[in-house]
């Protein structure tokens, strides 16, 4: 970290948040070791006892502990593939906290902005310094998690949550990238418009949580549907692993009605099949396939945001010094 | 080499304080031809006065031609002031021939300092007028 | 060559919005280079204002400054600025703040003559920035001002907080390199005494514009301190008048020579500054060479 032929004030802010770094530095190598050694374990384990007589959740009493350790091994990684879901969604509202905080509001709040802009580095090679930097170191750690939690899936015996979780769909694509880059924006934006510390956290970690909240709900409509229909009452449309936006019942004039009109009340099922005209069930999905087009289209609208919020702090920036 | 004391609160401005301490020194032989003159930057950081001043008195000192700028190597010492040793001992003797009578006349030190002002200021009322002004 | 420091024009600030909250206004004056000069005045006056707009860390509302022939933001290389709260980074140890102004001034850096500036002051360079005392920490932000060599050193209320010592040795350490490397200086302070000594220029702003400008010598002798019977002063302008009976002591402003019953005196720049300060009414004065020269100063 010292090494790095860092100059100017590149050289300055890697100084002042030296603590801080190594300390994501450590986090990032216990985090990357995590996604190595329990994914394996538990992959090897699952192997060696497959071959056994005691293959996993089928004891007969002969090999309780055995089972019982191949259990907490598999309980292990998928709560681990969990876990580091949920933190790589949110390690962007944790960034956001950081770069508005300590690295941008506090120097304009305690006054050492004055200090740095009177040298003979311009304000805006300052927010470049307190965006950029962060953007790229911030970006690339979260790129490396997200590239084991890929190899964390694959490795793993077998037990991947859904391609379309809310906390695996950001952790296993670019699209994470994306939010970290958008959460360091937001932050110098939110810095720059109040200049106070807890207040500019406050603002851009809410800001980001919201954008984290509310593309989740808009994923679904990125990208073109598929919609299929059954001719039998119990033909299930979607395929495995596919991601089911909305499904119901279709009668013979293509009319689509709710899947549960006919388990209301008492009445017969078979009857009011007949009596609606319904032909079969019919669902609208995404299929595996959309995962890519649907992680691309959501990176460019992250980053266009992004780059509104970032052109939006440098005006701001611009309009304060000269 | 010489060191300013600036008095502040003396009225006499800093500059002429400066011009006047460099004369003193002069007449007293602390200063002699060839002499160097600490620099503009030794003066105000000991003094803390305002560089500009230096230079100022320096000119002053320069125009009266007791000192000489060299480009680079500071403010030399060009010229003596007082008089040649034999009659300033002769004056001298003198004065306190004449010190020793007005004490034995009974006149105390501030008397005869008075005295001896007043003389001077009616003998070199018309002669130069106030010198450094 | 470029012989004016700085240069403002019609110079207005308003922090926010509402009306009469101008913190500076219609402030017109230059300062020539190579001067000493105290910027004084009430607190409140608005010396900050002024000083943070030269430095660039303030765009104006209306008006121009110009610094150097150029804008502020062109000139911050040529700028030294330090705030009144000597602003440094407390984490950092007074070795780092000075490589930090290495990093951050490329070309300009002088490490030997910051480093001698601490060294004046016993300081140890891995001293943390944060565990330093008033005096201490004024010398590091000085010299992490000076390092950078600046054309222009901008201070703001550099020696307040300090005891009489320190702020000799200061004083003094600023005047040498402003001897040695012919640094204009503007230095504010709401205490004329501190400065006095150490400047040759003056600017006198209150309520938020420039009512005395020039070298404090012509200022000075501008004016005449009158003490006599009553009389009518014409054509003198008077900045304030006392009368005790029939007695009379003014300040006035000359125009031609004194001719009266008065006894004269030349005033001391602290009465000739309380009688402005006093006087809101009296009219400006800018003497030649703080006159702008130009219709609009650099437009920043």
């Amino acid at each position: 970290m010292n090494g790095l032929a860092l100059r100017g004030p590149d050289w300055v802010a890697v100084r002042v948040h030296r603590g801080t770094l190594w300390t994501a530095a450590v986090l990032l190598v216990l985090s990357v070791a995590l996604l190595v050694a329990v994914p394996l374990w538990a992959a090897d384990l699952a192997e060696k006892y497959a071959g056994s007589s005691c293959p996993i959740r089928l004891s007969n009493g002969s090999c309780t502990d055995n089972t019982w350790f191949i259990a907490s091994s598999d309980w292990a990684y998928r709560e681990l593939m969990a876990k580091a879901g949920v933190a790589l969604l949110l390690l962007p509202v944790a960034f956001a906290l950081f770069v508005a905080g300590p690295l941008i509001a506090r120097e304009l709040e305690s006054g050492t902005y004055r200090m740095s802009w009177t040298q003979s580095v311009s304000p805006a090679r300052w927010l470049t310094t307190r965006t950029v930097l962060p953007a790229l170191a911030l970006g690339a750690g979260t790129a490396a998690l997200i590239g084991m939690y890929r190899w964390a899936r694959w490795a793993g015996p077998g037990v991947r949550g859904n391609w379309y979780a809310d906390s695996t769909f950001p952790a296993t694509g670019p699209v994470g990238v994306a939010y970290v880059l958008l959460a360091v924006a937001l932050a110098a934006l939110a810095a720059l418009l109040v200049r106070r510390t807890l207040p500019a956290m406050g603002i851009a970690g809410a800001a980001t949580s919201i954008v984290i909240w509310v593309m989740p709900h808009l994923r679904g409509h990125l990208w073109p549907t598929t919609y299929a229909a059954g001719n039998s009452p119990r033909s299930w449309p979607a395929g495995p692993n596919t991601w089911v936006q909305e499904q119901g019942l279709v009668d013979s004039s293509g009319k689509r009605l709710p899947y549960d009109l006919c388990l209301k009340g008492m009445t017969d099922e078979n009857a009011c099949w007949t009596k609606n005209h319904i032909s079969g069930p019919y669902a609208v999905f995404h299929r595996a396939s959309d995962y890519w087009p649907l992680q691309l289209v959501e990176t460019g609208i992250v980053l266009a945001l992004t780059a509104l919020a970032a052109a939006a702090a440098f005006r701001l920036l611009r309009r304060t010094a000269a | 080499m010489i060191e300013y004391r600036i008095d502040r609160r003396s009225g006499v401005s800093t500059y002429l304080q400066i011009v006047q301490q460099t004369k003193q020194a002069l007449r007293l032989g602390l200063l002699e031809p060839g002499d160097k003159l600490p620099t503009a930057r030794e003066v105000v950081e000991a003094t803390a006065i305002n560089p500009n001043t230096v230079l100022k008195a320096y000119r002053e000192l320069e125009r009266e031609g007791l000192a000489e700028g060299r480009r680079g190597l500071g403010t030399f010492i060009t010229k003596g002031l007082g008089h040649s040793p034999p009659a300033d001992s002769a004056l001298r003797a003198e004065l306190a021939d004449w010190a020793a009578r007005a004490r034995g006349a009974g006149l105390d030190k501030d008397d005869a300092a008075a005295l001896c002002a007043s003389v001077l200021d009616d003998c070199f009322k018309n002669s130069k007028g106030d010198e450094d002004r | 060559m470029n012989d004016t420091a700085i240069e403002t024009v019609g110079l207005g600030k308003r922090y926010s919005r509402k009306r009469s909250s101008w913190a500076l206004r219609d402030c017109s004056f230059r300062l020539p280079t190579g001067r000493i000069c105290a910027l004084v005045g009430p607190n409140g006056a608005g010396k900050s204002t002024l000083l943070a707009l030269a430095a660039g860390l303030l765009r104006p509302t209306e008006g121009t400054v110009s610094v150097l022939g150029r804008t502020p933001g062109e000139a911050r290389e040529l700028i030294g600025y330090v705030a009144q709260d000597k602003p440094l980074i407390p984490q950092l140890s007074i070795a780092d703040t000075l490589r930090m102004g290495q990093e951050l001034n490329p070309g300009r850096w002088d490490m030997a003559a910051a480093e001698r500036i601490v060294a004046e002051g016993k300081l140890d360079p891995s001293e943390r920035v944060r565990s330093l005392s008033g005096g201490q920490r004024t010398r590091v932000a000085l010299a992490l001002a000076l390092g950078k060599r600046p054309e222009l050193m901008l201070l703001d209320e550099p020696m307040a907080d300090l005891d009489p010592l320190a702020r000799h040795q200061l004083m003094g350490t600023l005047m040498a390199e402003a001897a040695e490397n012919g640094t204009t200086v503007v230095m504010s302070s709401h205490v004329l005494t501190e400065l006095e000594g150490s400047c040759d220029y003056l600017l006198l702003v209150d309520g938020g514009r420039v009512r005395l400008g020039g070298e404090t010598e012509d200022i000075v002798a501008a004016h005449t301190l009158l003490t006599g019977p009553v009389a009518d002063l014409a054509p003198h302008t008077v900045i304030e008048q006392r009368t005790a009976g029939r007695g009379l002591t003014a300040l006035v402003r000359r125009d031609g020579p004194i001719e009266g019953p008065w006894e004269t005196a030349e005033p001391s720049l602290e009465e000739l500054l309380l009688a402005h300060l006093r006087s809101p009414d009296a009219p400006d004065l800018l003497t030649p060479s703080a006159e702008h020269r130009t219709d609009t100063a650099v437009r920043a």
